[in-house]
């Protein structure tokens, strides 16, 4: 066995240009397996930019990325992904049921395909679980932004892939979808990588194993728990992360080390 | 009539013919009005103009000549396509132009007397040979068959390339294929309406069809009798009135579009009126 075995993501000095605009500068991450971890940073930070590097969506300027030890490209499939701005058109002829099943394609889909029962089981459970079983048969662009961005979550969960990218998936969700979403990906994080985008502080806090603060430049990576290190660290990523909000089991770290010379 | 069509084979070519067109017209025609390729496709069948004028001018087949050329030129779009970010809109204006040119260069450096292209730029139904009854049958069944061969992924690419692409589908793949698809479906129809009048048979149909369904295989076949009904009527009238079928089948293709548009405004319009609170 190779010694990195255990490392789902390896990003190197990755350095990532729109045209002229600089995304991302020498960001250098790597992700255990089975980690979950949060992605926080300002807009424009390059958080989206991240993602879509590790998928393979954009190529890199300079620095390599590596799934599984292999390139993104040669990776895919492996990898499911909610993004956080949908290109489709949403007239497009296609109901919930249908968008969803999608994630049961792949590139070993056999000619003349048709879905399977299991196929057709999978998305029922995940449908009933998020609550769009009724809406199963509504035409894809008569849904509400938070009804099609559950569709697009389970959608990327029936991809049962070994790791699993979700670019702010719960930006337009009410909070009863929320903690069913985050109760879903704390259950499949038992034996899947997640990566999640997110300015869901609360998310942080209580869902999420690891923490990376982007800003063109990775600040901070390591322990979710908002420790002296991290408060450290933060000062150098602008984030609202200590004005807003200052979640509970923080508040009690926060408290700890009240006494020192930071506070 | 239906006792001409017992007596003449030229008629039952032409029926055959329609039919024929219209199964792969309802199913690309679906496919480019959901993927936003209505230009591209234009832009690829006025370069069949191009292959039928180098079909004379070597002296084959004028519809080889016209496959050849829209499968290289939808080559060329799809790789267009690919690599450029921004609109394509002006590389896809210049082989139309470029497709058009050459086949009036190849025309003319083609001896002897020249050819009527009216034929090609207008669509004369009656007029397909057995011959050519045979190039169609087979260019129709291997558009038939890869559509329905690679229905979900093709489903997939057409709705969302991205994620697609991510699940590990072939979606470059997928759309040279489609590309090549689309050419094949052009020289299908060339005979049948005519250069000139393709896009009217590949968008209206299906734009019509979209009305009463939201499931892309009903779409398909909604589209493809659409498509039937629509070159049979052309043709009658076509016959009758002793016009040109392109035309014939142009002209009622777009008053029926009209007419569904029209009525489709005026529902929607008094749907706004009767709803409460208003
Ligand atoms: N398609 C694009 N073309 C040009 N520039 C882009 C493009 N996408 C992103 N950028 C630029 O790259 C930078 C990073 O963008 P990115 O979308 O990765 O940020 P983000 O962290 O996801 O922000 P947000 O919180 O707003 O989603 C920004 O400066 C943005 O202007
Ligand atoms: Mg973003």
């Amino acid at each position: 066995m190779k010694k990195n075995a255990d490392i789902a993501i390896e990003v190197k000095d990755l350095t990532v240009y729109y045209q002229k605009v600089g995304a991302l500068s020498n960001v250098n991450l790597r992700v255990k397996e089975k980690d979950f971890l949060g992605i926080i940073g300002p807009n424009g930070g390059g958080k989206s930019t991240l993602l879509k590097a590790i998928l393979g969506l954009v190529a890199p300027h300079s620095g390599t990325v590596q799934v599984f030890g292999k390139p993104p490209r040669k990776a895919l499939g492996l990898m499911g992904y909610v993004p956080q701005f949908t290109k489709f058109h949403r007239d497009f002829p296609i109901n919930v049921e249908e968008t969803i099943l999608m994630g049961r394609l792949s590139g070993k889909t056999p000619i003349f395909h048709r879905y399977s029962e299991k196929d057709r089981e999978i998305v029922h459970s995940l449908m009933n679980k998020l609550e769009l079983y009724p809406l199963r048969d509504r035409q894809i662009g008569q849904l509400s932004g938070g009804q099609l961005q559950r569709t697009l979550i389970a959608r990327a969960l029936t991809v049962e892939p070994k790791i699993l990218l979700l670019d702010e998936p719960t930006a337009s969700l009410d909070t009863e979808s929320k903690s069913h979403i985050y109760s879903i990906l704390k259950e499949l994080n038992k034996n899947m990588t997640i990566i999640m985008v997110t300015h869901d502080m609360g998310a942080i806090s209580s869902h999420v194993r690891s923490l990376a603060c982007l800003n063109k430049k990775l600040y901070y990576h390591g322990h979710s728990e908002l420790s002296q290190e991290l408060i450290t660290h933060l000062y150098g990523c602008p984030v609202d992360l200590i004005a807003h909000g200052v979640p509970h089991r923080v508040l009690k770290e926060h408290n700890n080390i009240g006494g020192d010379s930071h506070v | 009539m239906f006792k001409s069509i017992m007596e003449y084979q030229f008629l039952q070519n032409a029926i055959i013919s329609a039919i024929l067109a219209s199964i792969a017209c309802g199913i690309i025609g679906s496919i480019i009005i959901e993927k936003r390729l209505v230009m591209m496709s234009g832009g690829i069948a006025h370069t069949a103009f191009g292959g039928i004028g180098l079909g004379y001018f070597l002296g084959i087949e004028p519809i080889i000549g016209a496959l050849f050329i829209t499968v290289c030129a939808a080559m060329g779009i799809a790789t267009i396509k690919r690599k450029t970010q921004t609109s394509t809109d002006i590389p896809i204006g210049i082989f139309w132009a470029a497709g058009m040119s050459l086949g009036i260069i190849f025309i003319a450096l083609t001896p002897g007397y020249p050819p009527d292209m009216n034929t090609y730029l207008f669509g004369d139904i009656l007029t397909v040979s057995r011959n050519n009854l045979y190039i169609i049958m087979l260019l129709d069944a291997v558009v038939v068959f890869a559509v329905a061969a690679l229905f979900h992924p093709l489903k997939g690419y057409l709705f969302d390339e991205e994620f697609s692409t991510v699940i590990g589908i072939k979606t470059t793949f997928i759309e040279y294929l489609l590309f090549i698809l689309i050419a094949l479906t052009i020289v299908v129809i060339i005979h049948v309406i005519g250069i000139i009048l393709i896009m009217a048979l590949l968008t209206a149909p299906p734009a019509i069809a979209k009305l009463f369904t939201h499931d892309l295989k009903k779409l398909m076949l909604y589209s493809t009798l659409l498509n039937i009904f629509f070159t049979l009527v052309g043709l009658w009238i076509s016959y009758t009135l002793n016009i040109p079928s392109g035309a014939a089948i142009a002209l009622f293709i777009s008053l029926v579009y009209a007419i569904v548009s029209i009525i489709k405004n005026l529902m929607q319009r008094k749907i706004l009126h009767n709803a409460p609170g208003k």
